[in-house]
């Protein structure tokens, strides 16, 4: 069952440079328990898309066009009182760089029973008390509550920013790049403990990442984001074993091999186009391999691959470059 | 529109133990204030400004209690006789501008009444009205520079607009400015808030600037992300961050209040039926101290005012030090 279905977006951020384009008509679905994992390089939209969802875009940023299923109502739409009530009781988030969105002069346990105190009609006791559990349910002893942010470490912040978007239940769990800035063994923990809680809260999961490998082993389906547009999506194993766009495929090759020769991986030369002014037709084409002609006149359609696997490329339509 | 749904319980487990709020609180608080006080102790300064308080502090709470015991005298008693008794008003033998001696040890003044007392006495009005201004400037001038920070746009611009005002009038000019419009008809209340309203301003910029930086900090994105309100967010979460600033600011302000009532009295605006030092060295001026040969009149309340704001300068820098990020030495 589609949880949440977002259709057409478009951000638009209006700067002194011109508007930016930031995305670009995106469309995605998440399912009931589903995790989806939204990856591309810096700057491609993704964090954007995310903030859209939840109507947290700065004030230079507006959604322009397009909608955001939700059981039913169009979050885009809604005012911002509605809205309000929606952020976190249904959707929440952890932060990019979750460590520094904690208040450093409040205790851990009053912030996270912030926003259990704003959303549902409860005392402070009975919210105490379920800070005490979402500590322990991230694996941090519920004694800790009294104390600040600055006697934690990272993980552990990062652990708490995880219980904080559990407080109130949601159904969907937008996590923006949730072990960006932690070293690998906590990455594997940080993962390992967001994994257990999808499974055992059953939560939706919208995965932010530039880390592929991360998405591979957290997501069921994934959507590879180019300057402000889905370029191509399915799930990870479609994606990964069968990918179809050349982004995509470079994507997948600038990752090293840890079994085959060391060498140093390819790269994707040249750099993200500016989004004030985007290159005519597919947006890849100044750095694609097999770009022509076609590539630069028509902005090429998200077409179906295979089953629930797309991509937006001309090489699909035409069978192959021509000679 | 409602969006309800049950809240289910997070997990399965029954916990039957009650935390005592309260005392994890009052522990932990405690637990700070240790904490603060031990990098406080290490401040030389910052402890001698705290011992000069305190003594402040004992005499203008000590007044009426030494007082009912008979150890001070009541600084309205006229004193006559070479025992200096207290005496009716109309007493033949005042002893009025009597040098300091074994009986009264600053001298008395142009009534008769014994100065010490009146020193000791006048701490607790000039403590009253520092603090009173300083607490109102703060209160004014963290309320205008949160708004103005937080909310910017046009109300940025008419509120700094004001604060310029009273930025470019110097505080003294404005001061006497205020005082003939309002001084002589505002009572105590009104020439503290005349005090307080000419200090503000620069607190106000204070606030504002701390909370430009604030606001970009990402756990206000995240306070707005759970859903709180413009209002929850500015008193809740900017505030609380902005108020270790604000606290080493009053302590500072309480200082300044103290010299701008006693420049004020001096220069003829005494505050309305409260006895400070600043009164006394205005009727000194006035009944001619020096040439009865009372210097201590003068020099008394004066090193007073010099030691107490001596001593909340020294506590404020004291306290900045330790608040302030960039000036820690921890």
């Amino acid at each position: 069952m589609t949880l949440l279905d977002v259709k057409g977006l478009k951000v638009h951020f209006e700067t002194r440079d011109g508007i930016v384009r930031a995305v670009d008509g995106v469309d995605f679905s998440l399912g009931e328990g589903e995790s989806l994992g939204l990856a591309g390089e810096s700057g491609c939209g993704k964090t954007t898309a995310a903030l859209a969802i939840m109507r947290l875009l700065p004030t230079n940023g507006k959604i322009v066009d397009g909608e955001v299923n939700y059981m039913g109502y169009d979050l885009a739409k809604m005012t911002s009182n509605q809205i309000r009530g929606i952020r976190w009781r249904h959707i929440s988030i952890i932060f990019q760089g979750a460590m520094n969105a904690l208040n450093p002069v409040k205790r851990i346990g009053v912030q996270l029973a912030e926003p259990i105190i704003l959303h549902e009609k409860v005392d402070e006791e009975v919210a105490m008390k379920r800070v005490g559990e979402l500590l322990e349910l991230v694996g941090i002893h519920r004694d800790r509550a009294s104390d600040y942010p600055h006697e934690f470490s990272g993980g552990m912040r990062q652990r708490v920013m995880i219980a904080m978007a559990l407080a109130c239940n949601p159904r969907i769990v937008i996590a923006d790049e949730p072990v960006t800035a932690l070293d690998v063994m906590i990455q594997a923990q940080i993962l390992e403990l967001l994994e257990r809680l999808k499974r055992e809260l059953g939560l939706s999961m919208i995965l932010i990442s530039h880390d592929l490998s991360v998405m591979a082993e957290t997501c069921d389906s994934m959507a590879i984001m180019y300057a402000g547009k889905i370029v191509e999506t399915g799930s990870v194993r479609d994606v990964f074993k069968n990918a179809n766009h050349p982004y995509t495929k470079d994507l997948i090759a600038a990752f090293p091999d840890i079994e085959g020769p060391s060498v140093l991986p390819a790269y994707i030369p040249g750099l993200l186009p500016s989004l004030i002014n985007p290159p005519q037709g597919c947006r890849f084409h100044p750095r694609c391999k097999y770009a022509w002609d076609k590539c630069v006149a028509e902005d090429p359609a998200l077409d179906s691959v295979g089953d629930g696997h797309r991509s937006a490329c001309h090489l699909n339509a035409a069978g192959g470059p021509p000679a | 529109m409602v969006l309800e749904r049950e809240p289910a319980p997070l997990t399965g487990r029954k916990d039957a133990i009650r935390e005592s709020l309260l005392w994890v609180r009052l522990a932990s608080w405690w637990h700070r204030f240790r904490r603060f006080a031990d990098v406080f102790r290490d401040s030389r300064l910052g402890m001698i400004g705290l011992f000069i308080l305190l003594a402040f502090t004992f005499m203008a709470l000590s007044a009426p209690i030494l007082t009912s015991a008979g150890l001070l005298r009541n600084p309205d008693a006229v004193l006559c006789g070479a025992d200096f008794h207290v005496c009716p008003t109309s007493g033949i033998d005042e002893m009025d501008y009597a040098p300091p001696n074994g009986y009264v040890w600053l001298g008395t003044d142009q009534r008769g009444h014994d100065l010490f007392s009146r020193l000791w006495w006048g701490t607790q009005n000039t403590l009253l009205i520092g603090f009173m201004a300083s607490a109102l400037s703060m209160g004014l001038g963290t309320f205008v520079g949160m708004v103005s920070g937080y909310y910017g746009g046009w109300v940025d611009e008419i509120l700094m607009r004001i604060v310029d005002f009273f930025l470019v009038l110097p505080t003294l000019v404005l001061a006497l400015l205020l005082m003939g419009l309002f001084g002589r008809t505002a009572g105590l209340v009104g020439y503290i808030t005349i005090i307080g309203v000419t200090l503000w301003a620069s607190t106000a910029r204070l606030v504002r600037a701390q909370v430009l930086s604030l606001k970009q900090r990402q756990f206000i994105e995240r306070a707005r992300a759970i859903g709180a309100g413009k209002t929850r967010i500015v008193w809740h979460h900017v505030f609380p961050n902005a108020f270790s600033l604000v606290f080493a600011e009053a302590i500072l302000t309480i200082a300044v209040a103290i010299l701008t009532e006693a420049f004020l009295s001096f220069i003829g605006f005494p505050p309305p039926g409260a006895q400070t030092w600043g009164v006394m060295i205005e009727y000194a001026n006035l009944y001619s101290a020096v040439q009865h040969g009372l210097v201590w009149w003068i020099v008394a309340p004066g090193l007073a005012i010099v030691a107490v704001v001596l001593g909340f300068t020294l506590l404020g820098y004291a306290l900045d030090e330790i608040f302030n990020p960039r000036l820690r030495r921890r």
